[in-house]
């Protein structure tokens, strides 16, 4: 079937069990990045984002195309320094730190203050507006 | 490629469409602002699947619907946004040259503080220009500001 709908409530496996499709479109990301914190920033590939906003070492924007309900979504981040070393990214820092369309990223590596990593990834899970 | 007529349709929906459909376009083009004196300057860099879709047109909203959003959600008394189907019901935009996405976005993703009242301060608040205008390493980058002098073809921030 193409460009088709299917309703259905449950998907059931042959033999793994059923699932209610409520678990897949509530528990699928809405939006996500993978992108390059040093040099220039840019982003490696994403879904629902406009774009991404450099404040400073180690501090970025997210921003999405199509807004969450609210600013209560769950936000996943994670970041790697290099091959031997992981970064630590925390998200929603500071004043405005989530609104329904952008979260505020701050990464750094080891006890230092904030760090450009070459690798940042940030997920949004939650109810679209 | 041919956009599907999209007005109605979750832009979920049209941005899952754009992503099988459209390579993501790598923009040169930053936009490098200032919205607090005692920050250093902010970059905003376009995002290649939204600048791929803002080119295709027929799948972005207008961005008015986002202000609209934005001002719904300042409210004190707000808890989650009611008025979402403007995002998927009002007409989407038209193909946009690239310089066109640069200045929907601007209006879109900086603060409004900052492009209404770009030029109005002492030195600009905002300049759109290339990514070789930046500096070359970011050794320094907590004491970027917009330089007072711009020129074409010089760096515009440092």
């Amino acid at each position: 079937m193409a460009n088709g709908k299917i309703k259905a409530d449950t998907l059931e496996h042959s033999t793994a069990g059923s699932l209610d499709t409520k678990f897949v479109v509530n528990g699928s990301s809405k939006a996500w990045v993978n992108f390059n914190g040093t040099g220039t920033i840019a982003a490696r590939d994403s879904f629902n984002l406009s774009s991404l906003a450099d404040r400073g070492t180690g501090q970025y924007t997210v921003t999405i195309s199509n807004a969450m309900s609210d600013a209560n979504y769950a936000a996943f981040y994670t970041g790697q320094k290099s091959s031997t070393d992981d970064g630590y990214v925390m998200g929603g820092i500071g004043t405005g730190g989530y609104t329904s369309t952008t979260v505020q990223v701050t990464c750094q590596a080891g006890s230092g203050g904030p760090d450009d990593l070459p690798t940042v990834n940030v997920a949004n899970q939650g109810d679209l507006a | 490629m041919q956009t599907p007529q999209f007005q109605g349709t979750h832009l979920f929906d049209r941005l899952c469409w754009a992503k099988e459909n459209l390579d993501g376009v790598q923009s040169d083009y930053r936009v490098v602002y200032e919205d607090n004196v005692d920050e250093c300057a902010k970059i905003l860099v376009p995002d290649p699947n939204w600048m791929a879709c803002a080119l295709q047109g027929g799948i972005l909203p207008p961005v008015q619907v986002y202000w609209e959003l934005a001002k719904d959600e300042a409210q004190p008394d707000f808890v989650k946004h009611t008025r979402g189907h403007l995002l998927h019901n009002t007409k989407p935009v038209e193909a946009m040259t690239e310089e066109q996405a640069i200045e929907y976005l601007i209006m879109k993703d900086c603060p409004q503080s900052v492009w209404r009242e770009w030029d109005s301060g002492n030195k600009p608040k905002m300049v759109i220009c290339r990514k070789e205008q930046l500096p070359a390493t970011r050794e320094w980058r907590n004491a970027w500001k917009i330089t007072d002098d711009l020129a074409t073809d010089e760096t515009v921030a440092a």
